[in-house]
């Protein structure tokens, strides 16, 4: 954290002189001093579009998170429906958010709506892939060897495998939320009036070049906190992969 | 306790396996109710504390988790497993794994269990106070127990039977009964070893 913080600051510096020495425009690039005050002096409407943007993010991925976890048990049970559900997944991943995009704009409208389904379609993929990842790390063995003690099928998942897609899900999580990030800015920037990439779409045009700059830097912290936040939760839900992993 | 021993891959797993109810065979059947399985790998789940690993056998028969950790709680004073009850599979030694898994055995209930090479992965001091209270309890408890392993010294200390199979395809080539005399006498027990190994490579 604490090196983080230093490659940070070292690199703000580079950038500082960088712009200084080469007297290149602050409207092509601003310096870290003036996207700095540009995020003091904007913190107002900057406050406004992370709580949009924000509000999008969870309700995206609590989405994705739900949406996951039910395919995942159900692929992972079927047989059937892993053959026939699982390809369809692969493939509505290669369909351009772009187009679906602007339909989510039309069938949804201008609100909140479409960034939701569009965070959540990009957030869902990761998921739910390492939420079956997560089921298929379990030993075959030990559902069968809970039906042999008595457990039927669905007793012995919840009981010895439905554990084990926590720590897929939330490792799924932690890609999600970065990507995630991307999908709601880009959602924002195909039709809405508000959000952290709303600013900067509109911040662009009229040459407030700091400012979009500064939405770029909030937008990145809000990755990472969100980011940090499974990590806790990680910590706290399913310390026994951690401690497995330290033990390697 | 019957012994079941034979030349790696022959199929003593799968025996177990359908003796429990985990595989079905493909012709034949076996009679009574299935009996309760010690996998060769412990198969604790990671993310579970001891007790309620040790409880899964009876969570799988549809007791409450409340009971099924008091009644699973019982056997962790006699198994030396009190203190240990939250702990997680890695946080616990090979022996007391063995031990957590012997439990959850004992706990589903069956009369017959069966035990598939429970020693394996010890370490021969471990192993040496592993068949200690594997004998006592299965004594005090009143079970019979199928065991399968490769070890013939095991199988004539720890068992009143001994059966010895073949390779693939695996079929009995022998049956030793133990006489009790053997676990006071070395000699006749290494007599009776011995003659085992003999019919196994036979």
């Amino acid at each position: 954290m604490v090196r983080a913080v230093l490659a940070l600051f070292v690199l703000c510096a580079i950038w500082q002189l960088g712009c200084s020495v080469s007297g290149v425009d602050p409207l092509v690039l601003p310096p870290p001093t003036e996207i700095g005050s540009a995020l003091w002096s904007d913190r107002g409407l900057l406050w406004d579009a992370l709580l949009v943007t924000t509000g999008e993010l969870l309700l995206g991925l609590l989405a994705a998170a739900g949406v996951s976890v039910i395919a995942g048990f159900a692929i992972h049970m079927s047989t059937t429906l892993r053959s026939s559900l699982y390809p369809l997944l692969i493939a509505s991943q290669t369909v351009p958010i772009p187009v679906v995009a602007s339909l989510l704009v039309v069938w949804l409208g201008y609100d909140m709506g479409p960034k939701v389904a569009i965070v959540a379609l990009v957030a869902f993929f990761p998921v739910v892939v390492a939420t079956l990842e997560g089921l298929a790390a379990v030993s075959e063995r030990l559902p069968r060897l809970a039906q042999s003690f008595g457990a039927s099928r669905l007793q012995a998942f919840w009981l010895v495998e439905a554990p084990a897609a926590l720590p897929g899900a939330l490792a799924g999580l932690k890609i999600a939320v970065v990507i995630s990030v991307i999908g709601a800015v880009f959602a924002e920037q195909s039709g809405g009036d508000s959000g952290l990439g709303f600013v900067i779409q509109q911040a662009l045009p009229q040459l407030l070049t700091a400012r979009a700059w500064a939405a770029v830097v909030v937008l990145a912290t809000l990755a990472l906190a969100l980011f940090g936040l499974i990590g806790l939760a990680q910590r706290l839900l399913v310390p026994w992969t951690r401690l497995r992993q330290s033990e390697r | 306790m019957v012994a079941v021993i034979g030349p790696n891959g022959c199929g003593k797993s799968t025996l177990l396996d359908i003796v429990c109810g985990l595989l079905k065979p493909d012709s034949g059947r076996t009679s009574g109710e299935p009996a309760a399985l010690m996998p060769q790998q412990e198969l604790l789940m990671p993310w579970a504390g001891a007790l309620d690993n040790a409880a899964l056998a009876l969570r799988s028969s549809g007791v409450n988790r409340t009971e099924a950790r008091a009644r699973a709680a019982e056997w962790f004073d006699t198994l030396g497993l009190s203190g240990f009850e939250q702990a997680r599979p890695h946080e616990l030694s090979g022996g007391m794994r063995q031990r957590v898994a012997f439990a959850r055995t004992l706990l589903a209930g069956r009369p017959l269990l069966a035990l598939d090479e429970p020693f394996s992965a010890l370490d021969s001091l471990t192993r040496i106070e592993a068949r200690t209270w594997l004998q006592h309890t299965l004594e005090t408890s009143g079970r019979t127990a199928l065991i399968v392993t490769h070890d013939v010294r095991e199988a004539v200390a720890l068992s009143s039977k001994v059966v010895v199979l073949s390779a693939r395809p695996a079929s009995v080539i022998g049956e030793f009964e133990v006489p009790v005399a053997t676990a006071t006498d070395p000699a006749a027990a290494a007599l009776l070893e011995q003659r085992i190994l003999e019919r196994l490579v036979a």
